[in-house]
């Protein structure tokens, strides 16, 4: 297989100029057709192997692009089935109807259930102004493999014991595959909930439309 | 046309593609034959020469012969072919280790003209050195028309070098003991290889046209016990001569350099002053092969104190005619000098212990080379292997052998770098293979270039910078001035931590006002041997590369230490 020289470059993780360099120099076996040059690939892994350098072919250019896109509030509440209502007496109760609404596989709903109550025990996820954002403490393993938020409005205010001791009406549970994921969308999150008047538009019960598009003109905000 | 460019283009011939192995060989055949004739060439001339001046050397005149040649040789490096004095093989060394061996066409004849001159007139000085150059540049040259790479090339400067000496010597071991140990100071399959061929190829053409004549064949040496003691003695003298040598050369330029007149009038003077000694001491002029032939074949006549007087003024005349601007090398007068010791030293101990069956003086004058050689060039393989050649046999390799590693290891206390390399050491331009300063020489600085920084302007404020922060995976923030693109100063984020948390300067700092101004810059073509000294000494990790007053990028110690790794690893494989 023929390689140029700037893929060549690439896939040893080295600057163009060091490669020109090399050919200059006779320290890499190159091949030339007419007066272009080019590498043979086997050969090139070959050399490299006996110098013990790194030869790593880069990925795919599109399969990069899928891992980067960034996930949103919007994408993932539509996702977690929009907002649902509900009516619970205390946390457990609280967590146990947002689990049993989740759009996930049957199978991982005790697990989750159970480290979502392990994570309560240690602290109130309760953020104040009346919203909480349940999470377990780390990715799960059977999955889900998306993040997912479960957007639940609560018939009555219950304690959660949160920061500010005011009794929450909305939770938004945060399930994510990596910690990375989990960070950016609870930035997102915060940032909704910061302000006065997200508050107030959800203490009006939004319909699941309604809501969405809020939810979108805020995190276009965030964007620009 | 095309059959033309494809002829000149061998390594893309089917055959050669292979393995370029095969072509180095026959390439470096062919330079060995170049180079062997060069050599010849220049052999005959000095012959001629030295000939055509001898029926002169008794007029009162014949004093001032040493200096037109001297000025003459001088005036064509200086005047027509544009090159500095000296013998060259530093400037092949540090070609080879600095530039891929590239030599300019000229070389390959100016240094040959010269040295002719200087030696053809009388000066005290040898062939051997320029035609080491020379042979060095056709090599050089025969790669560069066949486009080939680096590599190739200083492999065939090594096959010209090689070629040269084992032509001029008849002496093909020395030929490639020489190169490998002096130019290349590398011994791998690779060079060695093609080296050889190269230097039997310029044995062979010495031997079709000059004839197989081993210099100092059927001697017999019958070596006893007080004889290895002796050379122990003899390698102490050796080495004494050795040092006399260097320093007098060294001072006799230092001398010379202070003196306010032309090139060519210094050179001059040096002729004259070597031609005055020259009515004394006729054989301490010229080459001397003829002196030494007659050294080693025990037809010398003259008693010890000439001898051992012939030592200095042998070192006298080469150093006048070197030190002061004549053409030539030092390996000639090595041998003479070295004979010259060897001899007094045989005559002195015959004398104090008179009833020991020494050995005769021949074999003593060869020790005194070998000892010689080794000291100066600090070369110790080469001094044997050239004497072991020019003598025929193995019978005095053992006292060879303690003669040139005594020698050179007493030299190497006084003088740590060899007469070829001191200058180079000294100007930091010693770059063997696979030594630190090699690897640092060979990567650049644009190599190393991180370009992931976030460029900002003076009069952003602190606010939108801290915007920019959340975005920017780097601790370094140069600021450009926004219309002209100049480079202004640095921000590095350890300096401005304390701000970044204070709510009430967000909107009250410039970041004009907390860049670094006065933070130590390098330009792209640094030598990063310095860079790396001034980040010793300042005690940095990475500094910004500016040029023409653009920012280029950082270049930081753990980039180099990943490249650094890289080259080596790659130099140092041999395969």
């Amino acid at each position: 297989m023929k390689l140029s020289v700037s893929e060549t470059a690439e896939c040893l993780n080295i600057p163009l100029s060091k490669i020109e360099r090399w050919i200059r120099q006779g320290r890499i076996p190159i091949k030339k057709s007419g007066r272009t040059i080019y590498f043979d690939r086997t050969i090139l892994e070959e050399w490299a192997k006996s110098r013990n350098l790194q030869f790593s072919p880069p990925t795919k250019e599109s399969d990069r692009r899928v891992s980067a896109a960034p996930e949103t509030l919007h994408s993932t509440i539509l996702r977690g089935g929009g907002l649902h209502i509900f009516a619970a007496g205390d946390v457990n109760g609280a967590i146990r109807g947002a689990v049993d609404i989740m759009q996930v596989a049957d199978h991982t709903k005790p697990d989750i259930y159970e480290k979502l109550i392990e994570r309560e025990e240690m602290s109130s996820t309760g953020i104040g102004k009346g919203v909480a954002i349940p999470h377990p403490r780390g990715p799960l393993e059977e999955g889900p493999f998306q993040a997912v938020i479960t957007a639940c409005l609560l018939d009555t205010p219950i304690d959660f014991s949160a920061v500010d001791d005011k009794p929450v009406f909305a939770m938004f549970v945060l399930l994510c595959p990596d910690i990375k994921i989990h960070l950016h969308l609870l930035s997102r999150l915060s940032f909704c909930i910061r302000d006065g008047k997200f508050i107030q538009f959800l203490k009006n019960r939004p319909q699941t439309e309604t809501f969405l598009s809020e939810i979108k003109s805020f995190e276009s905000r965030l964007d620009s | 046309m095309s059959k033309l460019i494809r002829w000149r283009y061998p390594a893309r011939w089917t055959f050669f593609r292979m393995d370029d192995r095969l072509l180095l060989m026959i390439i470096g055949a062919i330079v060995g034959v170049c180079s062997g004739l060069a050599a010849l060439a220049l052999y005959w001339s000095l012959e001629t020469l030295l000939e055509f001046f001898h029926h002169y050397r008794h007029y009162w005149w014949a004093f001032v012969l040493p200096a037109v040649g001297a000025a003459l040789s001088s005036l064509f490096l200086n005047k027509i072919m544009n090159e500095g004095a000296g013998h060259g093989v530093p400037e092949v060394i540090y070609s080879v280790s600095r530039y891929g061996g590239l030599l300019r066409a000229r070389s390959s004849f100016s240094r040959l003209i010269s040295s002719c001159l200087t030696i053809g007139f009388g000066g005290s000085a040898g062939p051997e050195a320029p035609v080491v150059m020379s042979g060095s540049a056709i090599g050089s040259n025969i790669a560069r028309f066949f486009s080939l790479n680096d590599r190739q090339r200083i492999t065939l400067v090594g096959c010209g070098a090689a070629g040269a000496i084992s032509s001029i010597f008849n002496a093909p071991i020395a030929g490639l003991v020489f190169t490998v140990e002096v130019i290349l100071g590398e011994w791998t399959a690779l060079n060695i290889v093609p080296v050889a061929i190269a230097s039997v190829a310029g044995c062979e053409v010495s031997q079709l046209i000059r004839g197989n004549h081993v210099a100092f064949a059927h001697q017999q040496f019958d070596i006893g016990i007080m004889d290895i003691f002796a050379c122990i003695a003899l390698a102490g003298f050796t080495a004494a001569a050795s040092i006399l040598l260097t320093r007098a050369l060294r001072s006799m330029h230092t001398v010379s350099s202070k003196v306010k007149i032309p090139l060519w009038a210094r050179a001059a003077v040096g002729g004259c002053a070597v031609g005055a000694i020259g009515i004394f001491l006729p054989d301490s002029m010229g080459e001397g092969y003829h002196a030494i032939q007659s050294m080693v074949e025990n037809g010398y006549t003259p008693g010890l104190k000439i001898a051992a007087f012939y030592v200095l003024a042998k070192i006298l005349t080469t150093s006048l005619t070197l030190g002061w601007g004549g053409s030539g090398g030092v390996f000639a007068p090595c041998l003479v000098i070295g004979s010259f010791t060897g001899l007094a030293f045989h005559r002195a101990i015959s004398f104090i212990w008179p009833g020991v069956a020494w050995v005769n003086e021949g074999c003593f004058a060869l020790l005194g080379m070998a000892g010689l050689i080794s000291g100066i060039l600090q070369a110790p393989l080469t001094g044997i292997f050239l004497i072991v050649e020019i003598s025929g046999g193995y019978a005095v390799i053992l006292p060879l052998i303690l003669v040139s590693a005594v020698s050179t290891t007493l030299c190497h206390y006084v003088e740590p770098a060899s007469f070829y390399l001191k200058d180079l050491v000294e100007k930091g331009q010693l770059l063997r293979p696979g030594t630190d300063a090699r690897v640092l020489s060979d990567l650049k600085i644009n190599e190393l270039l991180e370009t992931d920084c976030i460029a900002v302007r003076p009069d952003m404020l602190l606010r939108d910078f801290i915007e920019i922060l959340t975005r920017s995976s780097r601790n370094y923030f140069p600021v450009e001035d926004e219309k002209t693109g100049r480079f202004l100063g640095m921000i590095h984020l350890n300096d401005i931590r304390p701000y970044l948390f204070n709510q009430g300067m967000h909107d009250a700092v410039f970041l004009e006002q907390i860049m670094d101004t006065r933070i130590k810059r390098v330009h792209p073509n640094y030598n990063l041997n310095d860079v790396l000294q001034i980040m010793d000494t300042d005690g940095l990790f990475s500094m910004p590369v500016v040029s023409n007053k653009r920012f280029l990028g950082m270049i930081s110690k753990a980039t180099l230490l990943d490249q650094y790794r890289r080259e080596l690893m790659v130099q140092t494989s041999h395969q």
